[in-house]
């Protein structure tokens, strides 16, 4: 028969700076605010209240994907000596988020789980949204810019032979006398 | 020059000429408003889609791309070849590009002009057009495509305009309206032939015939590579580049012998443009087609020998699902067939070469839309494949598209000599006795030379 395994507290909610500090509270229940990305800290014990290591944890978040509710796996970690998870989730949105922490059981213990909820106050940065900046944009852009650049300076050494011929148009035209006729110098139309 | 070739001159003239100044046809008029048309179909079509967004096109999330892109990738492969066919002629003093070189250079510049177009189109949003420049992702083969198609653009503009300097010249007394007289004045910049000018537009020109070859290949490659820099079946090729540019200079140059045959026979210009002259535009097309070929065998030959698990699905969708009727047309009327017809001493004749152009071309843009769509339409998730049904305004827009090209052919050709004069004078002064003979006499003095130093 199955031993029945609690969570006899789903941990608090901390920013990850604060990760070595993170308080421990007593409810999961009850709604927590975070800034950042959020830790989880599961505590896992058998019904004897001892630590229960090396066992799965999982972390879903209740989440609706193409209008259906349902559950996404956020994260999973093995409890350890004192039977502590450390789950993480770096929430994209502000907003309440609702989830549960699960143990699907193993050896002799059934499963468990714990629901949770926690309200993201400021969205963790989990990429980087454009514009990049000037490392990211511009990085390596001569590999772009010179060929680019040369390219237009050949174009221009062409327009300029435009003008050239503008400008020689545009010069006074003189016949030149020979001793006979007056002849057009050659190449005049 | 002998009396025959000043003759003939003087009838290349007046032929070039006429259309400059006579008012069109019946039968050109017809053309034109048909042509209109369907261009003001085009932008009634567009008003619709700026309206409504591109939810009035076939286009989805899952099928992002469609015609407009098809279109693109079409026209500036149409664009690459003809001034690189032009700058390749002149570069190796081919004689007989003299006739031909006019038309291929305006073929680029129209043709980029509507590629550009249809990525406006495409964006459905024109108003964020500027923030490709003035938010610019260097690293973004978008923005190598914008770069590349504006360098080209102007580039293959100015490459059009110099060697029609001489000719504008010509054209300031001709009894035309006075602000055409103005357009001639002013385009010509007082050209005199002077040996001065001639040497200065020479330099021009041979400096823009070098600058504008690798700048067309690099228009298509990058064009190429918005495809294959991007990890989804079908695109996923490392001579996307190389297979876009062979597949551009077949296509291109069945664009210019359709073109060259239509304007040959329009402005009676048999004797200038001669079947000898479509013949050998029908071998550079023969030598393209035989290119494509081989980098489409290697192509679809390497994915389906791996047939990785995508791989699968396309080939299986191109080869004898939903797209096998559009893909076998490319394969065996718009590849083989023209190769057949090329080749043949029997089927080298004007006639067929147009009719290989045409199947061509047909088969041509029939790959740019087999390249687009199933791949896009490809899952790459485990769900249904996404469908792509092009919808009135896409059609009206892409119908409009050819007749945009079509129109801006015709108006060029009623405002600009079509063939450059100045070249093809120039041509008959380099085959006129006199010059073979000095020709001749210079030959033996460097012969001369040659054995008293040795």
């Amino acid at each position: 028969m199955k031993r029945t395994a609690a969570f006899c507290c789903i941990a608090a909610i901390a920013a990850m700076a604060a990760f070595a500090s993170a308080p421990v509270a007593s409810a999961a229940s009850r709604p927590k605010t975070a800034r950042g990305p959020v830790e989880l800290r599961a505590v896992l014990k058998d019904a004897n209240g001892r630590a229960l290591p090396g066992a799965l944890v999982q972390l879903f978040v209740t989440t609706r994907f193409f209008g259906v509710s349902r559950e996404a796996l956020i994260d999973e970690k093995r409890t350890d000596a004192k039977g502590v998870a450390r789950l993480t989730f770096a929430p994209a949105e502000r907003g309440k988020y609702k989830g549960v922490v699960r143990f699907s059981g193993a050896s002799i213990f059934g499963p468990s789980e714990q629901p949770i909820s926690f309200d993201v106050r400021a969205p963790a940065v989990v990429w980087k949204q454009e514009p990049l900046g000037v490392g990211g944009v511009w990085a390596r852009s001569w590999v772009i810019l010179i060929p680019v650049t040369a390219v237009w300076m050949v174009f221009a050494i062409a327009a300029w032979q435009l003008r050239a011929v503008r400008a020689a148009g545009r010069r006074p035209r003189f016949v030149r006398l020979d001793e006979e006729s007056l002849t057009p110098i050659e190449g005049v139309r | 020059m002998s009396v025959t070739k000043h003759a003939m001159l003087a009838r290349l003239e007046e032929r070039v000429e006429a259309p400059l100044r006579t008012s069109m046809g019946t039968r050109g008029r017809v053309v034109v408003v048909a042509l209109s048309a369907l261009v003001v179909l085009g932008i009634i079509a567009w008003v619709t889609q700026l309206a409504n967004g591109l939810a009035v096109t076939g286009m989805t999330d899952r099928v992002s791309w469609g015609l407009y892109v098809a279109n693109f990738v079409f026209f500036i492969g149409i664009s690459m070849a003809g001034t690189l066919v032009s700058a390749v002629l002149r570069l190796t003093s081919a004689e007989w590009r003299r006739p031909i070189t006019r038309i291929a250079e305006m073929i680029t510049v129209v043709a980029l002009v509507i590629a550009a177009t249809m990525i406006v189109v495409d964006m459905g949003r024109p108003d964020r057009l500027l923030n490709v420049l003035l938010h610019p992702h260097l690293r973004s083969p978008i923005l190598w495509d914008v770069l590349s198609v504006s360098t080209y653009l102007v580039g293959s503009a100015l490459y059009l305009y110099l060697p029609l300097i001489p000719d504008l010249s010509r054209l300031r007394g001709l009894a035309v309206p006075p602000w055409k007289r103005a357009l001639y004045r002013t385009l010509s910049l007082g050209w005199a032939g002077l040996p001065e000018q001639r040497e200065r537009l020479e330099r021009g020109i041979a400096i823009m015939a070098i600058a504008i070859i690798p700048t067309a290949i690099s228009v298509h490659t990058v064009t190429a590579w918005i495809f294959g820099m991007t990890a989804r079946e079908g695109w996923n090729s490392t001579i996307f580049g190389p297979y876009f540019v062979v597949g551009a200079l077949y296509s291109g140059i069945a664009a210019i012998i359709v073109v060259v045959a239509i304007v040959r026979r329009t402005f009676h210009l048999e004797e200038f443009i001669t079947e000898r002259h479509i013949r050998l535009l029908g071998t550079l097309m023969l030598v393209s087609a035989l290119l494509y070929a081989y980098f489409t065998l290697s192509e679809y030959v390497t994915i389906g020998y791996k047939l990785a698990v995508g791989d699968e699905a396309l080939l299986h969708h191109l080869f004898s699902g939903p797209f096998a009727a559009v893909f076998w047309t490319i394969m065996l009327p718009g590849t083989v067939i023209p190769i057949v017809m090329l080749s043949l001493p029997r089927t080298r004749t004007l006639r067929w070469i147009v009719v290989a152009s045409i199947l061509a071309n047909i088969g041509m843009w029939l790959k740019r839309y087999v390249i687009v769509v199933p791949s896009l339409a490809l899952p790459q998730m485990p769900v249904q494949w996404g469908i792509y049904r092009p919808t009135w305004v896409e059609w009206s827009i892409t119908a409009a598209a050819f007749a945009a090209f079509a129109l801006l052919l015709i108006l060029f050709s009623r405002l600009f000599p079509i063939v450059s004069v100045w070249e093809f004078e120039e041509g008959l002064e380099a085959t006129s006795p006199l010059a073979t003979r000095a020709r001749k006499r210079e030959r033996e003095r460097e012969r001369v030379s040659v054995g008293a130093s040795a």
